[in-house]
């Protein structure tokens, strides 16, 4: 016997007769609002033990090293230090390389999130007058550096090579590579905000 | 008795609906301008304070002539709304509107526009050798308009901040009409800004250098880039506005153990400037875009060339050199008031300065002057500034 | 191609993430003590600290060469009350300001600076004075000067033969008479220079805010040698009251409308030298910057805006003129390409 309390769960299916499946209309459909997002932290860390092309000489001084050594310590330092990535574009046919060095770190950051958004108020009025949807990047309210630096300059050939050494050496006395802008970051940036992207034509 | 609790799912799909996709047709597709999207910064606030950020490779000179590396701590690093009093208290600031939002876009060069004062030629009498000669020269007719800067025919990058516009919009200086009556972000959208510089000098000493901006907007400022055929390599052009109600900028001294200046050092050195501006022009593209050079020694090259194209005849040179002096956007810095040690200016100005401290022989004396330390320069203003010609060349020290 | 393809592909073919790396054989190279600071890369930003007299300066030089020409409709440093001073006046004020200059087929002559540097002046820990100064500077510098304030060098002359027959003679003959024929005769090809300052127009000097460059009044001409008869004319050829001998000695600064800076060759039309101590400098009170053209010297910039242009190396000044010559200025060099030349 079927108990009086027994909870039957019936699933029923659509079927012609009673709840027939119909396409909703467009003007339906369209709104249909979703929710949903995504949150993200995340820790990286670029060559935070030197990279795959250069070795850690013992000294800071350029002529000791071979030819597959490279120390990125500053000028008049006395311990050499790993180096970081190497990124160089050339921007016309003939010429030299916008170099982008020595770029290395731990960066990490934590509640970085992404969601759609519907605005259509607020915003001293605007938002009622744009009535879109647009991609919201929260900001992650901490961005944390360990040890991180980069370097941007020019050089005449994409590639570093050791001016110090002789080209039978492995080096190239003609390098020249000049540094416009470089920085260390170490330690915590604290931010807020979101970032809202929308297309523009 | 069975009970049913029925759970009906009802799945539907869109079928003949109302609002079905269809192909463009082609003349509908080809007026499409340009893609690209708009971004809003909203309830933005950044404190780097917690961060050590040392900038490198300038170098010092020691007593005895050799270079060691002088690191450059930025020792504050701010971004608030208005209003943060020198970033003592933070507050999130909207920086761009919906409608009038930061823009990356890709477009066609023959549709972009620049808001430019417009020029005029005009002649005037001079007395010269002895003798009257009527001569040329072109002066702002006071108007501004949007011109065509980018060349035609080339796919252009264009980084842009929320822009200026021809009508409507807030005073891009509160309460200040000379820099200009139509940015589009609106009071509540200016920023402070703020940072500090330390320098270790050698010596034991190190020299401060702490910069806040107050009621900051850069509305108008684009960057473009396109791939120049004939010189083949990217060029572009720029527009960097800045227009700050104050700027405050304190220029100090300390021990090297020091954490700050003494009270006294930093306000005696603090340049006061109000109602501040710059437009900073780099480029015409038509006839003078800009180029960015590393040349075969390593070194960075700025260059503008000169617009018109000396190899033409004198009718075709005029022509080129009319459109780049009644079009060409202009390089301004006005600072409408500026005081070091003084602080901001009363409602009805300053005093007047003393005259000028010289003794019987006509030679001035030295660390005569000024009125308690402070002074008030005034207005400053370069207006106008266009380049025919510009080589900026690196080189080692 | 679509412009858009080519450009893409264009700037993929040129992006190049090159990373080399080659086997080096042993041998060690000395590397000189200079050579250590090139380990990451060439750095064209230094900075030199300096003190005198219980001020110190800290110096940002920048490693550059500049090649440029360009005009600016104003160029106004200090427009503020000033005691003693016209009412809105500033203490720099160019109007149509030009460096360099194109000629008539609109190539450039561009006006050169070379390591262009920032210099603070700090007096009891804050700041006093700050300059932007050119290390070395070449090329014309053009404009209608409203007011001046700080150094031009500027040397007047008048030759012999045209200021001996504006000489009179009284009661003094005995002397004058022979000095009169020394000057009209011998020395008739002899320039009788001084060196002009800025003035008002009554031969005062006027340093700040100036509208005329002349002799100040006691200034004597130069005498090719000292003997009676100079001595005698001395007297005769003193500038007072902007004024010598009947001759004009103060002149509109507006009426230099272009001056060259560095050392110009009035005969080949060409520079031959480079001006070293050009500055444009901003202070709080009578400040002394160390002369870059000899740095033993020191120059006194006057409180407010100041803008140095010195003399040459060899003690000559930008500008030399006869009277005659000053009277009708210097015409403004074109510094606009097609049909304008006064300012564009």
């Amino acid at each position: 016997m079927i108990s009086k309390v027994g909870v039957v769960f019936v699933a029923v299916l659509a079927m012609p007769a009673l709840a027939e499946m119909q396409a909703l209309d467009d003007d339906t459909l369209s709104s249909m609002n979703g929710q949903g997002g995504v949150y993200l932290s995340g820790e990286f860390s670029i060559n935070k033990d030197g990279g795959v092309l250069w070795s850690k000489p013992v000294s800071n001084n350029p002529s000791t090293w071979t030819a597959s050594q490279r120390s990125c310590a500053n000028a008049g330092a006395t311990t050499p230090e790993n180096c970081g990535m190497r990124i160089a574009i050339r921007s016309e046919e003939v010429g030299g390389w916008y170099v982008l060095d020595n770029l290395k770190g731990v960066f990490s950051f934590e509640g970085l999130t992404l969601r759609t958004r519907t605005i259509n108020s607020g915003f001293n009025g605007d938002g009622a007058a744009f009535n879109k949807d647009v991609l919201e990047f929260g900001l992650p309210n901490e961005v944390k550096f360990k040890d991180g630096s980069f370097a941007f300059g020019v050089a005449n050939q994409g590639g570093w090579q050791n001016k110090s050494l002789s080209v039978a050496n492995g080096g190239n006395p003609s390098y020249q590579q000049t540094n416009i802008f470089s920085a260390k970051i170490d330690g915590t940036i604290r931010m807020q905000g979101n970032v809202l992207i929308f297309p523009q034509n | 008795m069975l009970r049913s609790i029925g759970f009906c799912v009802l799945l539907s799909f869109a079928t003949n609906g109302f609002a079905e996709m269809q192909e463009m047709a082609d003349e509908e597709l080809s007026s499409v301008q340009g893609a690209g999207f708009g971004f809003v910064l909203d309830g933005i606030m950044l404190d780097a304070s917690a961060a050590n950020i040392t900038i490198n490779d300038i170098e010092r000179v020691k007593a005895d002539g050799t270079k060691e590396n002088m690191p450059v701590k930025l020792s504050e690093f701010y971004l608030s709304g208005s209003g943060s009093n020198k970033g003592a208290n933070k507050t999130p600031v909207t920086l761009g509107r919906l409608n009038h939002p930061f823009t990356v876009t890709l477009g066609k060069g023959e549709d972009m526009r620049a808001l430019s004062d417009t020029w005029e030629l005009r002649s005037k009498v001079v007395r010269e050798g002895g003798a009257n000669k009527t001569v040329q020269y072109w002066a702002p007719s006071g108007a501004s308009q949007w011109v065509q800067t980018t060349p035609s025919n080339v796919a252009v990058l264009t980084l842009a901040f929320p822009e200026r516009m021809t009508s409507g919009g807030s005073s891009c200086i509160s309460g200040y009409a000379g820099a200009g009556l139509n940015c589009s972000s609106d009071p509540s959208g200016r920023a402070d800004l703020g940072m500090r510089f330390d320098f270790s000098v050698g010596g034991g000493r190190k020299d401060i250098l702490d910069f806040d901006l107050a009621q900051l907007t850069m509305d108008g400022s684009y960057l473009r880039l396109w791939g120049d055929n004939s010189r083949k390599q990217l060029v572009g052009e720029a527009l960097v506005n800045i227009f700050a109600k104050n700027l405050d900028i304190s220029a100090c001294t300390a021990p090297e153990a020091a954490a700050n200046c003494s009270a006294a050092a930093a306000l005696g050195g603090t340049l006061y400037l109000t109602n501040a501006y710059a437009n900073i022009a780099l480029g015409y593209g038509k006839s003078q875009p800009l180029q960015f050079d590393v040349n075969s020694n390593g070194q960075f090259v700025l260059e503008l060339s000169n617009p018109v194209n000396t190899s033409g005849t004198a009718a075709q040179r005029n022509a080129q050199a009319a459109d780049f002096y009644a079009n060409t956007p202009r390089t301004n810095l006005v600072f409408d008031n500026m005081n070091i040690g003084y602080g901001r200016p009363p409602a009805n100005g300053f005093a007047n300065m003393p005259g000028a401290v010289v003794n019987s022989n006509g030679q001035a004396v030295v660390g005569a002057g000024g009125l308690n330390g402070g002074f008030n320069f005034g207005r400053n203003e370069i207006s106008g500034l266009s380049f025919n010609y510009l080589k900026v060349t690196s080189r080692d020290l | 191609m679509h412009p858009t393809l080519r450009f893409a592909k264009t700037a993929c073919a040129l992006m190049c993430s090159v990373l080399l790396s080659a086997t080096a054989h042993g041998a060690m190279v000395e590397l000189a003590d200079n050579e250590l600071s090139e380990v990451t890369g060439q750095a064209f930003i230094n900075l030199t600290t300096d003190s005198h007299a219980g001020v110190n300066y800290t110096r940002i030089n920048f490693g550059m060469d500049i090649e440029t020409q360009l005009n600016m409709n104003k160029l106004k440093l200090g427009l503020y009350g000033r005691t003693g001073e016209a009412a809105n006046t500033a203490d720099i004020n160019i109007d149509n300001f030009a460096l360099g200059s194109v000629n008539a087929n609109d190539t450039i002559n561009p006006f050169r600076i070379s390591n262009p540097f920032l210099e603070l002046a700090y007096k009891d820990n804050k700041v006093v004075g700050v300059r932007l100064g050119f290390g070395e500077a070449q090329g014309h510098l053009s404009g209608n000067i409203n007011t001046y304030t700080g150094n031009l060098a500027i040397d007047i002359f008048g030759k012999g033969s045209y200021l001996g027959p504006k000489i009179t003679c009284g009661w003094d003959f005995i002397v004058c008479l022979p000095a009169k024929g020394l000057v009209s005769g011998v020395w008739a090809n002899e320039d009788f220079k001084a060196e002009a300052s800025l003035v008002n127009g009554s031969g005062n000097a006027d340093p700040v805010r100036g509208t005329m460059a002349g002799l100040t009044n006691g200034t004597k001409l130069s005498m090719p040698d000292s003997s009676a008869a100079a001595n005698f004319l001395l007297g005769l050829f003193t500038s007072q009251n902007c004024g010598l001998l009947g001759v004009n000695t103060c002149f509109n600064l507006s009426d230099y409308g272009s001056i060259p800076i560095g050392k110009f060759d009035n005969q080949t039309q060409q520079f031959v030298g480079t001006a070293n101590g050009v500055f444009l400098s901003m202070q709080t009170e009578n400040v002394q910057w160390r002369d870059q053209q000899d740095a033993s010297k020191f120059i006194t910039a006057l409180a407010g805006a100041f803008m140095n242009l010195p003399r040459n190396a060899d003690g000559t000044a930008a500008i030399t003129l006869s009277f005659q010559q000053a009277l009708e200025g210097i015409a403004r060099k074109d510094t606009c390409l097609g049909s304008a030349t006064h300012g564009c």
